[in-house]
């Protein structure tokens, strides 16, 4: 049995993780949000203790895997259940990596700039791994 | 160049540019009410103290523990 590992992390906007999720290659679709934590399942169908409000079932995730999910914690801040399996391939791999995290902060970034009058977003390019983004600020 | 650099500062605009590490880290330039107010919808609780001392603010959004 695959044992569960925390990766601890401050998504704290459904919507921007859930389209982090979607750049990382998941179908939208195939992204459960609830307003109450659910268990998740592991690969043999068994139930785990741990629950998550936003979950990617395990036959979303890859072959032989078990579910991956963000629970809401008591300050708003969703933490990641990555099964150890998972951690070294796909969607795991994105999530230990930073790769979830550096695509989250960007579309957080995105949005915030895009709520503010008279700045706007002029550029954002990837080079190198890096994400850069311009901003005209007034 | 000269010329935008100018027009931008007769507008009294200016250009910021924001790194995200693939990490997940964020740098962010100093001075700007808008980059304080970036770092704190990240969730860096020290943001406002780093952008006001930094010449780049390294905002930490994601901490991970392994094992």
């Amino acid at each position: 049995m695959s044992e569960f590992v925390s990766v601890e992390t401050v998504y704290s906007d459904v919507e921007s993780l859930v389209d982090a999720l979607v750049e990382c290659g998941i179908n939208k679709t195939h992204i459960e949000v609830h307003d109450s934590p659910k268990p998740l399942v592991g690969y043999q169908s068994d139930e785990r203790v741990q629950k998550a409000e936003v979950i990617i079932r395990r036959q979303h995730v890859g072959s032989a895997s078990n579910d991956i999910g963000f629970e809401k914690q008591a300050d708003g801040k969703y933490k990641a259940w990555v099964s150890e399996f998972d951690r070294n391939r796909g969607l795991g791999a994105k999530i230990a990596s930073g790769k979830l995290t550096q695509i989250y902060a960007k579309n957080k970034i995105l949005k915030t700039v895009k709520m503010k009058r008279g700045q706007k977003v002029t550029s954002c390019e990837e080079k190198g791994g890096k994400i850069k983004i311009k901003v005209r600020v007034s | 160049m000269r010329r935008k650099r100018r027009k931008d500062q007769d507008q009294g605009t200016s250009e910021l540019e924001i790194t995200i590490l693939p990490d997940g880290r964020v740098l962010l330039p100093r001075g700007c009410d808008l980059m304080i107010e970036i770092a704190e919808e990240l969730g860096d609780q020290r943001a406002k103290a780093f952008a006001e001392q930094a010449e780049l603010t390294e905002v930490v959004i994601g901490k991970r523990m392994c094992g």
